[in-house]
């Protein structure tokens, strides 16, 4: 409790750093409310800038922007029947109906209502949680490490994608591509195919920038070449609208609270992500619902509760980022990524280094701060947002996206070589997303892959019987074991629906 | 007792055992699509998209990137600026006068307030005299 209030202490009193959350909350909110854009794509294209900034502004700006990002998604749900984010896809099924009914108002202010509390839900289990599984694995030792990241690779090949094929070929791919350059141990070159460019091996941000945010704009490119823009339909206004009574807001907080612990436990695990904890909450309070009929119709807990689950997974999802080293989500690996590049080693010695838990903690306390900043913007602008959001000609806005990745792949390394890599990783992010193969399964394997590798063949060294030494460990045991289970389960499931969808 | 991990070509064993990991997943998908036991849905890829929007604006950005090489930031971000524009469905005075703008706009951000290193053409240098 008292690093927090130090991590607040830290924030108040550097005045850039409170702007760069206020700004990060603006860029994240018309970011997430722009059909097309993700927050991942908006950090991708900022960690070249980070890169020149203090850390706790860099993560600061990061974090806000994701958060603020994934309320931002339900402006362009609620407005236009076009999630901005996956994960406000849920929130189209109520919010758009509120919407033509004439309450687009109310609609957006119980997204904002929901997601700030659902956030802030979250947020607490971060900072609790983090704290304390650290505390208990700091006596892993190689072979515990190891285990981990292999539970992690396959969790998340597993349940990332429908199909688990493509969610390993994803992931193999990512470990790949991570292996070209010096080897973890001797700093052997590998698969540099004699191009003095791979020697120093692939750097994280083209490649972020090429998967995210290029491929994405390629198929922003693909779509507009055959549709028009986004399209708010409102239906007549209701008076007084807008305002959410009494009764209401009653009916919404405890939907909010339990889609926010949904939110919070999806969180935890790696690679289910939010929109899977959006569309889990949204048929649980369905479920319990005494008027199932209205949902769908245009009821109120239908925006709120997946708006508290999708927000809810944005701290948890930091728990194994920190504790454990390991991202559960595509912004996690990306703020891994970021911490990496600024010199603090994730896992549990975070906590014990002074000057990295001073950064952490601000960075909790950013993120706290972030919520009450995009809570204040979607409570009293959402609407004016979209408004500007459907005025906005993307056919002006993605060109100068473009360029700026250009410039921002550049900037990582000063390198023109890099931009080079953006291009092809743009082209693979496009023919994996349109194949069904998970771009965020190959950049998680990518960023863990190295430190994977150390642990295993560190290891290997520590063991007098080979590969057994993970059967004589009782943790990693336990570890790869969860796994095991979790592929078996996931198997199961998908062979169950496959024999449903045959009769 | 010697350790049982003391070969010369650990490095080796990695990204070999990937490789062999993903082509063998690859392939059984490959056979099992063959096979007809997995149908793929219908191909999302339209060839015609492909061939003539998306592989032109790949390219168009690895030209971008060589012509950095070449004559440095300034002109080719203006030319591969316009073009881009361009493909956006814009009309060619908007996309000179955005791609204008952009390069302006890019260059005071990144060289001048983040003093990044501006790279300079090896054929013919053509800087922004700012």
């Amino acid at each position: 409790m008292i690093d927090l209030l130090n991590g607040f202490a830290t924030l108040f009193s550097d005045p850039m750093a409170l702007l760069f959350v206020v700004g990060a909350a603006v860029v994240g909110v018309l970011v997430g409310a722009t059909p097309g854009l993700t927050s991942a794509a908006a950090i991708a294209m900022l960690v070249p800038v980070t890169l020149y900034m203090d850390p706790l502004h860099a993560l600061a700006a990061l974090v806000v922007i994701a958060k603020a990002g994934r309320f931002g998604g339900s402006i362009a749900a609620i407005m236009f029947n076009t999630p901005g984010t996956a994960a406000a896809a849920a929130t189209t099924l109520d919010g758009n109906p509120m919407n033509r009914n004439g309450q687009p108002g109310k609609a957006l202010k119980t997204a904002a209502i929901a997601s700030a509390i659902g956030d802030f839900i979250g947020d607490l289990l971060l900072i609790f949680g983090a704290v304390w599984i650290a505390s208990l694995t700091e006596q892993f030792g190689p072979t515990e490490y190891f285990a981990v990241y292999l539970a992690a690779f396959l969790i998340i090949s597993t349940v990332i994608g429908s199909s688990i094929i493509k969610g390993l070929i994803a992931t193999g791919a990512g470990i790949t591509v991570a292996m070209i350059g010096p080897d973890a141990m001797e700093g052997t070159i590998r698969l540099s195919f004699g191009i003095f460019d791979l020697n120093a091996g692939l750097h994280l941000v083209p490649l972020l920038i090429g998967m995210f945010v290029i491929a994405e704009l390629l198929i922003q490119l693909e779509t507009q070449s055959k549709s028009e823009g986004p399209v708010s339909v409102v239906g007549k206004l209701i008076p007084d609208g807008d305002r959410i009574t009494l009764p209401e807001f009653k009916r919404i907080i405890p939907v909010t609270l339990r889609s926010s612990v949904i939110g919070s436990v999806i969180g935890i695990l790696p690679g289910l992500g939010s929109s899977v904890a959006a569309f889990a909450a949204y048929g649980q309070e369905k479920t319990r619902s005494r008027t199932p009929e209205a949902w769908g119709q245009g009821a109120i807990e239908g925006v709120a509760a997946p708006e508290a689950a999708n927000n809810a997974v944005s701290g948890p999802s930091m728990i194994p980022l920190l504790a454990l080293g390991i991202p559960g989500s595509t912004i996690a690996a990306i703020i891994l990524g970021v911490l990496l590049i600024h010199g603090i080693q994730v896992g549990p010695g975070i906590f014990e280094n002074e000057t990295s838990r001073q950064i952490v903690f601000g960075f909790f306390a950013a993120g706290l701060l972030g919520i009450l900043t995009y809570f204040l913007i979607g409570y009293f602008g959402a609407g004016l947002i979209g408004r500007v959001i459907a005025k906005a000609p993307t056919r002006i806005l993605f060109p100068y996206i473009f360029l700026t990745c250009f410039v921002s792949a550049y900037a990582a390394r000063t390198n023109v070589f890099d931009v080079f890599v953006m291009c092809i990783a743009g082209f693979f992010g496009y023919i994996m997303r349109k194949g069904g193969y998970s771009t965020a399964a190959f950049l998680i394997a990518f960023v863990l892959a190295n430190e994977a590798e150390f642990r295993f063949r560190q290891s290997l060294v520590l063991s007098n019987d080979g590969i057994l030494i993970y059967l004589e460990k009782p943790v990693a045991l336990a570890f790869i074991g969860l796994a095991l289970l979790v592929l078996v389960f996931q198997i199961r499931q998908n062979m169950t629906e496959r024999s449903e969808k045959a009769q | 007792m010697e350790p049982s991990f003391s070969g010369t070509n650990e490095h080796r064993w990695v990204p070999l055992g990937m490789s062999i990991f993903v082509s063998a997943l690859a392939g059984y998908l490959i056979l099992r699509q063959l096979a007809g036991v997995y149908r793929a849905e219908a191909s999302p890829i339209d060839p015609q998209s492909l061939m003539c929007l998306i592989l032109p604006c790949v390219a168009l950005l690895a030209l971008y990137a060589q012509g950095t090489i070449w004559f440095g930031y300034a002109a080719p971000t203006f030319v591969s600026g316009a073009l881009i524009f361009r493909l956006f469905r814009n009309n060619w005075l908007s996309s000179l006068i955005q791609s204008l703008v952009a390069t302006l706009v890019l260059y005071v951000i990144f060289f001048r307030l983040l003093k990044l290193y501006n790279p300079p053409g090896r054929v013919i240098d053509l800087q922004i005299p700012l």
